[in-house]
């Protein structure tokens, strides 16, 4: 409208009586005729018009077309967003004693422009920090406005630093995972990265439930940084991650570990694990690995190190694997404990000849005894009392060649071969636990199975996930499988109290007072086809005998001196299985073993 | 207005005069009312100013309003910000003294003590009944050799001593820990030297191998007292009190 009227101004028609100023003259045309009210008033309308066109062309600019881009432009410059990390939920053990937590740590940063003596602030920082004054030193110096010092300082450090008042020293403030225990069931709990996220273990295998939801806040910012009261605001609240409760308990563990730990380093072995096992629930008190590793600082650390060999590692379980066959030749009624057996000294099926781990002459053994002494060939005799399609029934419900159901990162469900691929061969060779492959996790879940009386729980290691918000998700809920009857289960663990006799192969495993059922196994690793010098020895039992509580697994993977899991893995499964005893308040039951004859006949 | 009242006040001319002359009374009912002139309507003054007023008020009372509510929502948000400083300050204590208790109450801590104050891990378990008094499971000795240096039942004062000397140790970064590769030999040897300098200032030695000194004390009922204990399996760390036998 103004446009339109600022055009219009010199072609619009004379007011009426203007025509009698042409009588004027010459001068009275100058430009100075402003004299003329009625023309003065026509120019400053003109001029007023003009001006209020181009302001309100600009106003229109503005407000009408790049109107909200420079609202939000402004706004831009006071608003700031900053992130709400959520925090990591903790692991604990089962008492709720933290195994993993998350705490304020903060990183130094320096602005080198203030900093006038580098020399001297990096001489006061460092001892603080533990690091070279002199690389300090250097790192201080420059024209850099923003630099890092350190990086997870504790509070109180940066604390010590703060009270040094030193002009171009600032924080900035971060989060850091710690182990309050370092090593202790760190192969379980696993490691996190630089970023904070999961890496290993079930931090990693339960990243989603830990790491929480992070949230936002906007709000526009006044003189100090200081939100401005009236002003938007926006804030998505963080959600913490939960809390995950392990089943493990930490003075079993921590037990467990140094045993494990010790024996390995004696006998020169490549690795170790043991395993503790309330049978009746399935659930795992201690999962112990050595080598380990420091989850605070796994700089330095071998990768085969950070994961966990009790279920990402398989071996053949040799010996230990009898049991299964015996449970099942007993459970069909193929044989009983005093069954006399007459074992050759070799034995040959398929095209194989198979040997005992001793060169025998003929040995008169009752099944007791084939399990006690650990004949490959008596067990050979008996299983085919029942028959391989039996035989295989029986070791997949024990839970051979299946998942744990952990659901552990890098778990192995270990190599089972298929029924339909069997050959001549294979049925003898598994029967005494060579040619498939188990985790330790698996070979302690056949003996927790006898232990509850033939009744198999799956095992689990989580026992309950809290959500920032208090509500409780308890683990997986166990499976129960019902693999050979009770009776069986008695007799089985009657047979294995009779290995850990004197006359047995692991009397090292006997603790005073109680009665100690169990096996022990020797098995030949693999390699190119064949057996090599390496052996896996291991042990695996239970207590009390008549009324088990706890079972142990043990493996000491390629031991350089010694080699038999009588000698090297019993004394191991003695130390975890008093420690988890005195903590699990079991006593003894003060009942006395029954004797089985081992042998029979004129040397029995 | 309609049409008939309009009607009404129609100025009365001969015809309609005449018209309404014949209608006798009806005439005078319809007659217009009287007009009288009215004083031209002034704005009082006095009232004008008390809208002045009025109106002047609510502004100022409003601003006032609006004043004191951006003062104290300010205030407020400095309240905030003084608040978050000190919960985060709180938070960073509170962590700090969980990050000391889990260090303390660590498995790998207990044993250490434990060893300084010259327990040995017991051997085999062993229960008492509280029933009947029975003995569960068998019990074992301490293998404390003769010339060793003779452990000292703990009394309150060591356990402070013992905290002590762990807190300075206790200065590194995030926890140090006594992994699986912790060497009980050194440790050993470390509680004997600080068994054997914590005798000399403590006069008082306690023996629990199965000497005569050891009856003696038992007779204080100071010694008997733990040697009972010892039974007991401890569930914490693993570790029992050494046991006479």
């Amino acid at each position: 409208m103004s446009r339109s009227s600022a055009n219009q101004t010199p072609t619009r028609p004379r007011p009426t009586r203007a025509p009698s100023s042409d009588y004027r003259g010459p001068v009275d045309r100058e430009w100075i005729s402003l004299g003329d009210h009625r023309k003065r008033n026509t120019a400053i309308l003109a001029i007023v018009a003009i001006i209020l066109t181009i302001f309100i062309g600009r106003l229109i600019e503005l407000q009408g077309f790049r109107g909200s881009a420079l609202a939000s432009e402004a706004t831009g410059q006071r608003l700031k967003e900053i992130a709400l990390p959520a925090a990591r939920g903790a692991i604990t053990d089962a008492a709720g004693n933290p195994l993993a937590v998350t705490v304020q740590a903060y990183n130094v940063t320096a602005d080198q422009t203030l900093i006038a003596d580098p020399v001297a602030a990096a001489a006061a920082m460092a001892p603080i920090l533990s690091v070279d004054p002199a690389a300090l030193a250097a790192r201080l110096s420059g024209t850099r406005r923003f630099v890092y010092v350190a990086k997870n300082i504790t509070p109180e450090n940066w604390q010590r630093i703060a009270d040094l008042q030193l002009p171009g020293i600032l924080k900035e403030g971060t989060s850091k995972r710690v182990y309050p225990d370092g090593s202790l069931a760190a192969n379980i709990v696993g490691f996190v990265g630089a970023d904070g996220k999961g890496l290993g273990g079930l931090e990693l295998g339960l990243q989603k439930e830990l790491a929480g939801t992070d949230g936002t806040q906007t709000y526009e910012r006044g003189q100090g940084g200081r939100a401005i009261p009236t002003a938007q605001h926006t804030k998505v609240e963080a959600v913490a991650g939960s809390t995950v409760k392990l089943t493990i308990d930490r003075d079993i563990q921590y037990v467990a570990q140094q045993a494990i730990a010790e024996q390995v380093a004696a006998a020169h072995a490549q690795s170790g694990t043991v395993v503790v096992m309330d049978p009746h629930t399935g659930k795992i008190l201690a999962l112990a690995t050595a080598p380990t590793f420091d989850p605070n600082d796994f700089s330095k650390a071998r990768s085969s190190d950070m994961g966990n060999r009790a279920l990402s590692d398989v071996y053949e379980p040799g010996s230990t694997a009898k049991t299964m066959t015996m449970a099942a030749v007993i459970d069909q009624g193929g044989a009983n404990p005093t069954s006399a057996f007459t074992i050759p000294g070799t034995l040959k099926r398929g095209d194989k000849v198979f040997h005992d781990d001793v060169a025998h002459g003929t040995w008169h053994l009752t099944l007791a005894g084939i399990l006690a002494k650990s004949s490959n060939l008596g067990t050979i005799l008996a299983s085919e009392r029942i028959g391989s399609r039996t035989f295989n029934s029986y070791i997949r419900k024990f839970g051979m060649g299946a998942p744990t159901g952990l659901n552990f990162p890098g778990e192995s469900d270990g190599v089972l071969p298929a029924y339909k691929d069997w050959s001549q061969t294979t049925f003898p060779t598994l029967v005494f636990g060579q040619g498939m492959n188990v985790n330790t996790v698996q070979a302690a879940s056949v003996y927790a199975t006898i232990a509850n009386d033939g009744v198999r729980v799956t095992p689990s290691i989580i026992d309950s996930v809290t959500a920032a918000d208090g509500t409780v998700t308890p683990g997986t809920t166990p499976e129960e499988t019902v693999v050979v009857s009770a009776k069986t289960a008695k007799t089985v663990r009657s047979m294995l109290e009779m290995v850990v006799s004197k006359d047995g192969t692991a009397p090292k495993a006997r603790i005073p007072g109680y009665r100690v059922a169990g096996k022990t196994g020797t098995a030949q690793v693999a390699v190119n086809g064949g057996y090599g010098r390496d052996v896996v020895a291991s042990f695996i039992g239970m207590a009390p005998a008549d009324k088990p509580e706890l079972v142990v697994a043990v493996t000491i993977v390629k031991p350089r001196v010694g080699r038999w899991g009588g000698q090297l893995a019993a004394p191991v499964f003695k130390e975890g299985m008093m420690s988890a005893l005195k903590t699990r308040h079991v006593p003894p039951t003060g009942t006395v073993a029954p004797q089985i004859p081992l042998k029979f006949g004129k040397n029995g | 207005m309609s049409a008939n009242a309009r009607k009404l006040v129609e100025p009365i001319n001969e015809s309609t005069a005449t018209e309404y002359a014949t209608q006798g009374a009806k005439v005078r009912k319809l007659s217009r009312p009287d007009l009288k002139l009215v004083s031209q309507l002034r704005p009082e003054k006095a009232s004008r100013g008390v809208f002045a007023l009025l109106v002047g008020g609510l502004l100022g009372a409003g601003l006032v309003v609006m004043l004191l509510i951006n003062t104290s929502l300010a205030s407020g948000a400095f309240v905030v910000s003084e608040l978050q400083t000190q919960k985060s300050a709180l938070t960073v204590e509170a962590q700090a003294l969980s990050k000391e208790v889990d260090a303390m109450s660590s498995p790998a801590n207990l044993e250490a003590k434990a060893r300084a104050l010259g327990m040995k891990p017991s051997k085999n378990p062993v229960f008492l009944n509280l029933g009947d008094g029975s003995i569960l499971g068998k019990p074992n000795g301490a293998n404390v050799s003769p010339n060793a240096p003779l452990p000292r039942l703990a009394t309150p004062a060591d356990l402070t001593a013992v905290e002590a000397v762990d807190n300075s140790a206790v200065t590194s970064d995030f926890p140090t820990t006594v992994g699986p590769n912790y060497d009980p030999a050194a440790a050993d040897a470390a509680a004997a030297g600080a068994a054997t300098a914590e005798d000399s200032a403590w006069g008082e030695i306690v023996d629990v191998t199965d000497t005569p000194k050891a009856a003696r004390a038992g007779k204080s009922g100071k010694a008997s007292q733990p040697g009972k204990k010892a039974k007991i399996a401890k569930s914490d760390s693993g570790l029992t009190a050494t046991p006479i036998g």
